[in-house]
């Protein structure tokens, strides 16, 4: 009796030697917190509290010319980059959109679709120009459109043309 | 007499010249692992306004200020709070070695480049460095990490103005004397007892 008393608790102290785990030194260490929090962005066109606006020409008669503006302001509180996409579209049965030229450019900077010296109808406009325009928190910046309608334009009652502008907020280029 | 003398030298001891000698105290001390974390990163950084594709750069040190060389794995404590849903999945990070350190890459190395949420956890962590089984000696080595935090810019959207993420980050080390790099992974990783 004495010896199977023996054999089984050298058989326990084995198994238990067997699974015990390797005593080691270790050490954790965390950091403080670290804290990110994102901005605000967000643009405002010509103050109507949205991203885009739009500009109606109608009623005009050939040779005439002028320029219109669009502001845009970052009210956010980070910096942007800003894109534009422009819309035409003419209503009525004339053809004015066929009759104007157009040279959108930034004021005091680069020119978006045509030149001063080479406007470019205004019906080829559409679509989008990833102009990557830096825009500061707060800041503003005046988008401008000069426009002429050519000598053979004949007016028609009811001939429109608008011209959407749609400014976009990018991440840095 | 001569019978009395005779057992006198029977029974009487041996005289012999002896001598005993000790040797000077031999002493065995225990080591240590104590790992230290410095840097901006450690310290904790803030960073508010953050833009979409605005980036955030940090620093973490670890330095290995016990008597034993180590293995040690940072990742992303599990108690990173965010105040929107799915703003941490907007983050993406870039880790890359600093030049100088104990393993000295020199360009730097990238050991990581990918979403935050690809750190979070023990399970995730980075193990000393990427490919290196050398491990990080005592006495005060250490090893120099840069991250590069990025809010995504394309699918960052307004939803997320002043979303915020906090968090820290945790770096585990154990002995690398009489651990195999197999068991050493296992523990760092998943907490496996070292068998």
């Amino acid at each position: 009796m004495k010896k199977i008393l023996f054999i089984l608790m050298a058989a326990a102290v084995c198994l238990s030697l067997l699974f015990t785990a390797f005593a080691y030194f270790d050490d954790t260490e965390e950091s403080a917190g670290n804290s990110f929090q994102a901005g605000t962005w967000a643009v405002d066109v010509n103050n109507g509290g949205g991203n885009a606006a739009a500009h109606t020409f109608q009623g005009l008669a050939a040779l005439d010319s002028g320029a219109e503006t669009w502001s845009v302001k970052n009210t956010g509180t980070v910096s942007v980059y800003v894109d534009i996409n422009i819309t035409v579209s003419e209503d009525g049965t004339g053809n004015l959109g066929d009759h104007m030229t157009a040279h959108l450019f930034v004021v005091g900077g680069d020119s978006i679709y045509g030149s001063e010296a080479f406007p470019l109808a205004i019906n080829d406009a559409g679509g989008g120009y990833p102009l990557n325009l830096p825009l500061g928190a707060g800041k503003s910046k005046n988008i401008a459109l000069e426009w002429n309608v050519d000598a053979f334009y004949t007016p028609v009652e009811g001939d429109k043309v608008e011209v959407g502008l749609t400014f976009d907020i990018q991440p840095a280029p | 007499m001569a019978c009395v003398l005779c057992l006198g030298l029977i029974g009487g001891a041996f005289a012999y010249f002896s001598d005993t000698a000790a040797s000077n105290a031999n002493t065995f001390y225990a080591g240590d692992v104590d790992i230290t974390l410095s840097g901006s990163l450690a310290d904790g950084v803030t960073l508010d306004d953050m833009a979409p594709g605005d980036t955030v750069t940090g620093t973490l040190y670890v330095t290995n200020t016990g008597s034993l060389p180590i293995w040690f794995s940072g990742y992303l404590a599990n108690d990173w709070a965010q105040s929107i849903g799915g703003f941490i999945d907007k983050f993406t990070v870039k880790v890359t070695t600093i030049p100088g350190d104990f393993y000295n890459f020199n360009p730097s190395q990238v050991i990581y480049n990918g979403p935050l949420t690809g750190l979070a956890g023990k399970e995730n962590g980075l193990i000393t460095a990427n490919g290196v089984y050398t491990a990080l000696p005592g006495g005060g080595q250490w090893a120099g990490y840069t991250f590069a935090f990025t809010l995504d810019g394309p699918s960052t959207g307004s939803e997320f103005e002043l979303a915020w993420l906090q968090g820290k980050l945790t770096v585990d080390a154990v002995q690398s004397n009489n651990i195999s790099w197999a068991n050493a992974y296992a523990f760092l990783k998943n907490g496996t007892a070292i068998p």
